[in-house]
């Protein structure tokens, strides 16, 4: 097997075929942008929930007569606990100075006969889905006067971030169920045009495996060239979106590009690479006489 | 180098190709098939080529049962027979060039020798100066000459030709059977299926006729027998 010659066969096919190339090259391009889009939209929705859900804490009251000491002890505990990812602890006074920069006035001490806070710590997790259960665990601590987590919040945004993964991983996988079908077609196409010269090639001595060769190759080439304006097309134009995006709608993120650079490249190169060549084994096949 | 053993050849929808042919042609001999149209000829060189398969009896080329030879061994019996189509079966994608070096390449000839050995195909049926043309560029006869080329440029053991003068004039008619002369003196073993009559009683080699897909008539140094055709028809 001589790989040179089934390369200068791809080459010389693709430019003698260019309107049949052109048409199946841009049907790849046009479906991988499509794919790339719900890529993206879904990546950032995904996105989106995650920050919400990463912000949510568990805040645990600390009774007024807790000493120094106890706080400490406490604040060590917690840290230990393998599912706290951050824990900070938030004085009295702390929390009132919070409070009149969030109200934005100046509350007099003098009004009140004392600061009302209480001491507490705010606790982020690694995994926002166990919080009800380390929250209930935090209860039981000598000195916790209540624990808070929003709870009912809480519950709702982690049942959309499960609902957004499930929901975004199907309209990838649908997407992508979609372009597979249209390529392959595509591909299947351009070798139905050619179905004649295969039965010639192997009337003549060619064995299935050469015969095989420069069709998948083309197919290859077919699908990585329709896949690469695809994958530059929707890069570039979210790397211009995202800034304005996050000038005009400041209170919602958005990935960064580089963000999904990979997984962009990755997803559109492979679908074309891939399923071009597939595409066109499948379809030589259909075409070739096994009697 | 091929017998065929009580052949009969029924294609998918019912029509009979062959019944009940037997035959045996040696090694470097020269013989005609003739017949009207419908006879068989095509039907004949197809099962030499292993296109199709005898529904029954025995197809042997080059000793082997082809009935019996493996799905990736039959590129391998092609390899072995050259074959000038009816409908000539050129690579449309390719120049007249690439047509030919295809036969070459199939068997792994190093890239080196390709050239060379296309020339010679080409020169020898006058055609080396279409070389870079596309099929569709071709005169018929020209596409003719192209498929003739692309048969003889490995050196077959087996040359088979349906109607390889079909669609050419006399006088090219008669260049073309040069050529299967000479790759008959080659020492390959040359098939010719045709309804020139002309040719055939010129040439006074072996005739074999057919007449619904039997054989009517098998005669060494004969001419077409027209009326032994006939009278083949009417038996039946
Ligand atoms: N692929 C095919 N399917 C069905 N019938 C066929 C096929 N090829 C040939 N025939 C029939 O078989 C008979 C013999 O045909 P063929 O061998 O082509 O004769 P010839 O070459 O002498 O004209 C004819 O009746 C023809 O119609
Ligand atoms: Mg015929």
């Amino acid at each position: 097997m001589n790989p040179v010659y089934f390369f200068r066969e791809v080459i010389t096919n693709l430019r003698r075929n260019v309107l049949m190339n052109l048409a199946s090259i841009s049907t790849v391009t046009v479906s991988t942008i499509v794919l790339g889009l719900f890529l993206i939209a879904t990546l950032n929705l995904g996105f989106w929930v995650q920050k919400i859900v990463d912000q949510l804490q568990i805040v645990i009251y600390l009774k007024d007569d807790v000493s120094q000491e106890q706080i400490n002890r406490l604040y060590d505990a917690i840290k230990a606990n393998p599912q706290v990812k951050d824990v900070e602890f938030i004085s009295k006074q702390n929390a009132l100075k919070r409070l009149q920069e969030k109200l934005k006035i100046l509350i007099r001490m003098n009004d009140m006969p004392e600061n009302p806070l209480p001491n507490s710590f705010e606790i982020k997790l690694k995994n926002s889905a166990n919080i009800a259960a380390v929250a209930k665990e935090l209860e039981t601590f000598p000195g916790a006067e209540n624990v808070k987590y929003g709870q009912n919040i809480a519950q709702k945004l982690l049942s959309l971030h499960q609902a957004v993964r499930i929901g975004g991983l199907l309209v990838v996988a649908l997407s992508l169920i979609c372009t597979i079908f249209i390529i392959v077609n595509t591909i299947r196409l351009t070798v139905y045009a050619r179905r004649r010269e295969i039965r010639i090639m192997q009337l003549v001595g060619a064995a299935f495996w050469f015969i095989r060769w420069p069709f998948i190759l083309e197919g290859i080439m077919q699908g990585l060239l329709g896949a690469l304006p695809a994958f530059v097309l929707v890069y570039l134009s979210y790397l211009l979106f995202v800034p304005r995006a996050l000038h005009a709608l400041p209170f919602i993120p958005f990935l960064p590009p580089s963000g999904i650079l990979y997984y962009l490249l990755w997803t559109l190169l492979t679908t074309g690479i891939v399923i071009g060549g597939l595409g066109a084994f499948i379809s030589v096949n259909k075409y070739l006489n096994y009697e | 180098m091929i017998e065929f053993k009580n052949v009969s050849l029924v294609y998918p929808n019912g029509t009979i190709g062959l019944q009940n042919a037997s035959a045996h042609i040696s090694k470097g001999e020269f013989a005609f098939l003739v017949g009207q149209t419908g006879s068989g000829k095509s039907s004949f060189l197809k099962l030499i080529n292993r296109e199709v398969l005898p529904t029954t009896g025995e197809v042997f080329v080059n000793n082997q049962l082809t009935s019996e030879i493996r799905l990736q061994q039959v590129p391998l019996l092609r390899r072995h027979i050259g074959v000038i189509f009816q409908d000539f079966k050129l690579l449309m994608h390719k120049t007249i060039f690439e047509n030919v070096a295809y036969v070459l390449e199939v068997t792994g000839v190093p890239a080196k020798q390709i050239p060379a050995k296309v020339s010679e195909a080409l020169k020898l049926v006058n055609l080396w100066d279409k070389e870079d043309s596309f099929p569709e560029q071709l005169s018929g006869g020209e596409q003719q000459r192209a498929s003739i080329a692309r048969a003889l440029v490995n050196h077959p053991l087996i040359l088979l030709a349906d109607e390889p003068t079909g669609n050419l004039d006399p006088d090219t008619s008669w260049d073309i059977m040069q050529i299967l002369m000479k790759a008959n003196s080659r020492g390959t073993t040359v098939i010719v299926a045709t309804h020139n009559k002309t040719i055939v009683d010129m040439m006074r080699k072996r005739v074999i006729g057919l007449s619904g897909g039997r054989i009517a008539f098998d005669r060494e140094r004969s001419g077409y027998l027209p009326a032994d055709l006939e009278m083949a028809a009417r038996e039946v």
